[in-house]
């Protein structure tokens, strides 16, 4: 069970058919939908860390108009990384809950959840973009 | 003035309470409708995972409620 605003961990991402490591989302949406013909319920933006990297790759990688920055006091995590990095915020996961693997760590805070709303607002739609992967086919056979 | 994103205390069971109280929807059919599909692959391919503490990441935390208010400054 996850909420709006809630940072998820999920163990079963899938690259071409093929899972991958863990990765960390904000959850945006947990309504019921449906895209090309697949069901999901659960909407959400991947985060990525720009721990360890200098000054360039930092500048270069928020200098996409999608990535938007986060500090490490924006989160609400117990035993948190208190490191820094960014939110895919014009890129969203679609994903079924009953096929994922998965668990909550934290929020983020409501400042940060709002920015990311009003991000969204300012991005050209070319520089939004939406992943099905996750989603299972229904076949009828 | 004080946040009440910071302020609030939660305690298991009360889901709802933060949920509904300061976390607004998105309008996700207008979002998709001006979007493009891509793959993950394209996707993650210059994603990092964030680096959490192996406590977190064994999932000791799976299921609880672990959201906690800031040390309060109060206002």
């Amino acid at each position: 069970m996850c909420k709006i605003g809630d940072i998820i961990v999920v163990k079963n991402c899938k690259v071409g058919g093929q899972l991958i490591g863990r990765h960390s989302f904000v959850v945006l949406s947990t309504e019921k939908g449906e895209i090309e013909g697949l069901s999901f319920d659960l909407v959400c933006n991947i985060m990525s860390s720009l721990e360890g990297k200098g000054e360039e790759y930092k500048r270069k990688k928020l200098s996409f108009p999608e990535n938007m920055p986060y500090s490490p006091t924006e989160e609400n995590i117990i035993n948190g990384h208190g490191k820094e990095g960014f939110i895919k915020a014009g890129m969203y996961f679609l994903f079924d809950k009953k096929e994922l693997d998965f668990y909550v760590i934290g929020n983020v805070e409501i400042d940060l959840y709002l920015k990311l709303l009003d991000f969204v607002q300012n991005l050209d739609t070319k520089d939004i973009s939406y992943i099905v992967d996750n989603l299972k086919e229904k076949r009828a056979e | 003035m004080r946040s009440s994103a910071k302020c609030y205390q939660f305690t298991k069971g009360d889901d709802d309470m933060y949920s509904a109280m300061t976390y607004p929807s998105i309008d996700i059919g207008k979002v998709l409708g001006k979007a493009t599909k891509i793959s993950s692959e394209e996707a993650l391919k210059e994603i990092i995972p964030v680096d959490w503490s192996e406590q977190v990441l064994d999932g000791k935390y799976k299921g609880k409620s672990i959201i906690k208010a800031k040390d309060d400054e109060e206002a």
